[in-house]
């Protein structure tokens, strides 16, 4: 089977001549959790924007589940790849919870019938079942994050993709968040500074500098590089220090 | 702050959607219903003479029942309507001035026809505008929209209706913010500087429209491609032409006769 995500050497230039990527490589298999970090303005964000053909690769090629994405096969990346925007604002737009998870399911064509059925089982998901009939401006940073999550997972992706998941939460918010995106048997691919959250959840981890992807390895190995972490504008996760003998 | 005041107005327009998610016989009635019988209604009061007064009287029925029967408070509806007033004032405030043909004499007083339609103006803009906001009240803007696509109105004109309210409120709200900085980082300062509200409307924009840009795109992640999926489509009840006939049969009555007089003769003779 290929990669769910595989990026080819792809570049980026932004309209007003921004270069924000710079030949990236990178790939993802099935269920694994990977994170994207780096400093701000990496390239993070950008490189998302890719893997469901938001943004089209100015050289180089993205690939979902073995299918380059084009704008023929937009409609393909974007069943596969469910993505999940750093602000729940830009997300939410219907007028309740209910009506917002729906949307996707929805104009995926599906029977009312099932549409229900995803509905409700995305805010079982997240656990927002309750809040279903309630105008999503009116809620809370967290809860309108979960809802976030539940509008993708209605359309029942392979894979999550995810910028910033665990901004603006408070501990418990995010504590629940972490423990939803462990339970989560879709691959995942995480863009984040929470770098505790990283080891908690992912396994592997991708570094970006300047567009470029810096360094990949499994998390512990590689956020444990104090050096190489610094280098980057990250720095080694408080977890990781007293997981080790000092 | 007057731009923060307009802000807060259109924030509570938003409050109106709120009321359109209940259960009551006007929001059972189809959306295209409610907005035909709107229609006529504001065509039929509009097509009054321009001074005309106590025959518009009976009209105040149609938005009255509405809002009993869909329990839309009426302070929410008053406070909206207090936005569009000035307006009607605005345009019909030199009436009497250049109008001065006594028209009616109310005991020694003698009225004006520029006043007459100083308050005609005044009347029709609380009876329209009442109407129109009641339409949103009691069926909300997403199945309005749809309602509209049924009834042939063409949809991209309908799509851009719903996101032009969508992105409405996102725009009140970075206004809202942003003055909220201005506030916070001039005190004591009344009003804003004009050099600087130049530069906060501009910001303003470009900021709306980064937001709408992400927004779409979102959208587009779950498979928006320029249409809107019907969600309310049931079928029309007999109650629905009920409901259009039944009003469309009083705005007759009541553009032919005038029932305040008709009621006032009626009184009179009863007293004689």
């Amino acid at each position: 089977m290929p990669p769910v995500i595989e990026v080819m050497d792809a570049s980026y230039v932004y309209p007003d001549g921004t270069q924000a990527l710079r030949a990236v490589s990178l790939c993802v298999e099935t269920g694994e959790a990977v994170a994207l970090v780096g400093a701000n303005g990496a390239g993070k964000s950008t490189l998302l924007l890719h893997m469901n053909g938001t943004l089209f690769a100015t050289q180089g090629e993205v690939r979902v589940a073995g299918v380059a994405v084009s704008r023929p096969t937009l409609n393909h990346a974007r069943r596969t790849v469910g993505m999940v925007f750093q602000d729940p604002d830009d997300q939410l737009f219907m007028p309740t919870v209910e009506e917002d998870v729906a949307f996707g399911p929805r104009h995926a064509g599906l029977v009312p019938d099932e549409v229900e059925r995803r509905t409700h089982e995305a805010l079982a998901r997240v656990g927002m079942v309750h809040l279903r009939a309630r105008p999503p401006y009116r809620l809370s940073a967290g809860e309108k994050r979960a809802v976030a999550i539940a509008t993708v997972l209605a359309m029942a992706p392979d894979v999550l993709v995810m910028d910033e998941p665990s901004s603006n939460l408070d501990p418990r918010g995010r504590r629940r968040l972490i423990e939803q995106l462990r339970s989560f048997e879709h691959a995942r691919v995480i863009a984040t500074h929470d770098l505790e959250l990283v080891v908690e959840v992912c396994s592997r981890v991708i570094v970006l500098d300047g567009g470029r992807v810096v360094a990949q390895g499994p998390v512990r190995e590689l956020l444990n590089d104090e050096a190489r972490m610094l280098a980057h504008g990250l720095e080694r996760p408080h977890i990781l220090r007293h997981l080790h003998p000092h | 702050m007057a731009f923060r005041m307009a802000v807060e107005r259109w924030l509570d327009v938003a409050r109106m959607d709120g009321l359109a998610r209940q259960d009551t016989p006007v929001h059972r009635i189809d959306a295209r219903a409610q907005a035909v019988t709107t229609l006529l209604f504001i065509g039929v009061v509009m097509s009054f003479a321009r001074d005309e007064l106590s025959a518009l009287t009976p009209f105040f029925i149609y938005p009255v029942a509405v809002m009993s029967a869909g329990r839309i408070p009426a302070a929410s509806l008053l406070r909206k309507l207090a936005v569009a007033m000035p307006f009607a004032v605005a345009v019909g405030l030199l009436n009497p001035v250049f109008d001065t043909r006594p028209a009616l004499a109310v005991g020694a007083l003698n009225v004006s026809s520029g006043w007459l339609s100083f308050l005609s103006i005044v009347m029709r803009c609380l009876l329209t505008v009442s109407a129109a906001l009641l339409l949103v009240a009691c069926t909300g803007m997403p199945r309005l929209c749809e309602g509209l696509v049924r009834l042939g109105v063409p949809r991209v004109f309908a799509v851009q209706l719903l996101f032009l309210y969508r992105y409405l409120f996102l725009l009140a709200d970075e206004g809202r913010r942003m003055t909220h900085g201005i506030a916070l980082r001039s005190p004591g300062a009344r009003g804003v500087r004009f050099r600087v509200y130049v530069s906060l409307v501009g910001h303003l924009l470009l900021r709306a429209m980064a937001r709408a840009e992400r927004i779409y795109h979102a959208m587009q992640a779950r498979g928006f491609d320029g249409n809107m999926r019907p969600q309310f489509a049931s079928p029309m009840r007999l109650a629905d032409p009920l409901f259009v006939g039944g009003w469309a049969l009083f705005f007759a009555v009541a553009r032919v006769w005038n029932l305040a007089e008709a009621l006032g003769v009626l009184l009179m003779k009863g007293v004689g």
